[in-house]
């Protein structure tokens, strides 16, 4: 019965919050979030006021900010509506442990306007993920760069710098060969496997660059 | 004692579900207070529940196999449940090796799998029952003894 009465804007959020909520969750949000920012049912663009009481909703029903700024991210797809936005290159600095959480939700976001399939998010995410604690427990401080790149296909490059004191056993770590402590010694090498170029330099003492990409 | 990541008690099995965002911080303190409840009495399996991660990266995946092995130790199984398909995809497309873990679709399947494994164990309870008879037969002695008292 709801569903025949939905606009075409209610069926949009729907689809989206019903893959963060069970249905008749989302079903609730959607007319509650309505009601509460009085939008008209008619209207074809998801107002300020309606997004605010969308995620506010959500944050009830799902937990995990991750989850909820993806959300935020696909509902502004939805709020500029054919009005194309252009993603933005953003550097991220990586000093503390909480600037890696920072860093996989920022990426996710990005890929997301970029349109990535669901996939490669979680590959672009993972990558970012190994980089920064890379920076962050070898090195100490660093950043990482997210460049969409547009020519001559569309895709991401992501930069990570430091200057740390340098990887002394690279080809090492790149052929597998290593055993590392506190992980499967597989971080830099399952950067490689995942993204579509992977370039590295580092020099002792100097400090290290990452430079991946990943097409769409 | 609260915890960040809370640890569910079912029959003799823990259950954990993970729904959060995990910061290395958290892996490690969930690592700890997974050790600690295994340690307590009556405790076979183990469900780590994953369906709520969205991020599966070299340091998180060697951190679980780690727990399985701290609680293969203890004598405890470990089940990984609700691991998505992406991050599936992306463990394996990363070369990470898993193979000593034993998963399920979900919690369900996980506590179903858990529960065989008991029974399959039956040979172990059959033993304890003898022990049981024997140390009733001890009891009454002591019974006895005390009355002689």
């Amino acid at each position: 019965m709801y569903m025949q009465r939905q606009t075409n804007l209610e069926q949009k959020i729907f689809a989206i919050l019903s893959t963060y909520v069970s249905n008749i969750t989302a079903k609730s949000l959607v007319r509650t979030a309505m009601k509460q920012s009085r939008s008209s049912a008619i209207a074809a663009d998801i107002s300020p006021a309606l997004e605010q009481s969308l995620l506010s909703g959500l944050k009830l029903y799902c937990p995990n900010p991750s989850k909820i700024n993806r959300c935020q991210a696909q509902l502004k797809t939805l709020a500029t509506g054919n009005k194309k936005v252009i993603p933005k290159e953003e550097t991220l600095f990586i000093t503390n442990e909480d600037h890696i959480l920072v860093a996989r939700r920022r990426t996710r976001q990005l890929a997301i306007e970029l349109g990535f399939a669901n996939t490669t998010q979680v590959s672009l995410v993972t990558v970012v993920s190994e980089l920064s604690r890379n920076i962050w427990r070898y090195a100490g401080a660093g950043r990482i760069r997210l460049e969409p790149i547009f020519a001559p296909k569309s895709g991401i490059r992501i930069i990570a710098i430091d200057n740390g004191p340098g990887i002394p056993n690279i080809s090492e770590i790149l052929d597998g060969q290593y055993q590392s402590k506190t992980g499967m010694g597989l971080g830099l090498l399952g950067c490689q496997r995942l993204m579509d170029q992977f370039e590295i330099e580092t020099n002792a003492g100097l400090g290290t660059e990452v430079r991946v990409l990943k097409y769409l | 004692m609260s915890r960040p990541i809370p640890i569910i008690r079912f029959k003799s099995m823990l259950i954990v579900s993970i729904q959060v965002e995990l910061s290395d911080e958290l892996v490690v303190l969930l690592r700890d207070d997974l050790a600690f409840e295994m340690a307590q009495e009556n405790v076979h399996g183990l469900v780590i529940e994953v369906s709520g991660v969205d991020v599966f990266d070299s340091y998180i995946a060697c951190s679980v196999r780690d727990i399985s092995l701290v609680a293969k130790m203890m004598g405890v199984e470990t089940v990984l449940a609700g691991l998505d398909s992406a991050l599936a995809i992306t463990l394996v497309e990363m070369g990470m090796d898993m193979r000593g873990m034993k998963t399920a679709l979900n919690l369900e399947e996980a506590v179903d799998m858990l529960g065989e494994l008991a029974t399959s164990n039956a040979f172990d309870e059959h033993i304890s029952e003898e022990q049981l008879l024997v140390e009733s037969e001890l009891s009454e002695d002591d019974d006895w003894a005390l009355l002689m008292e």
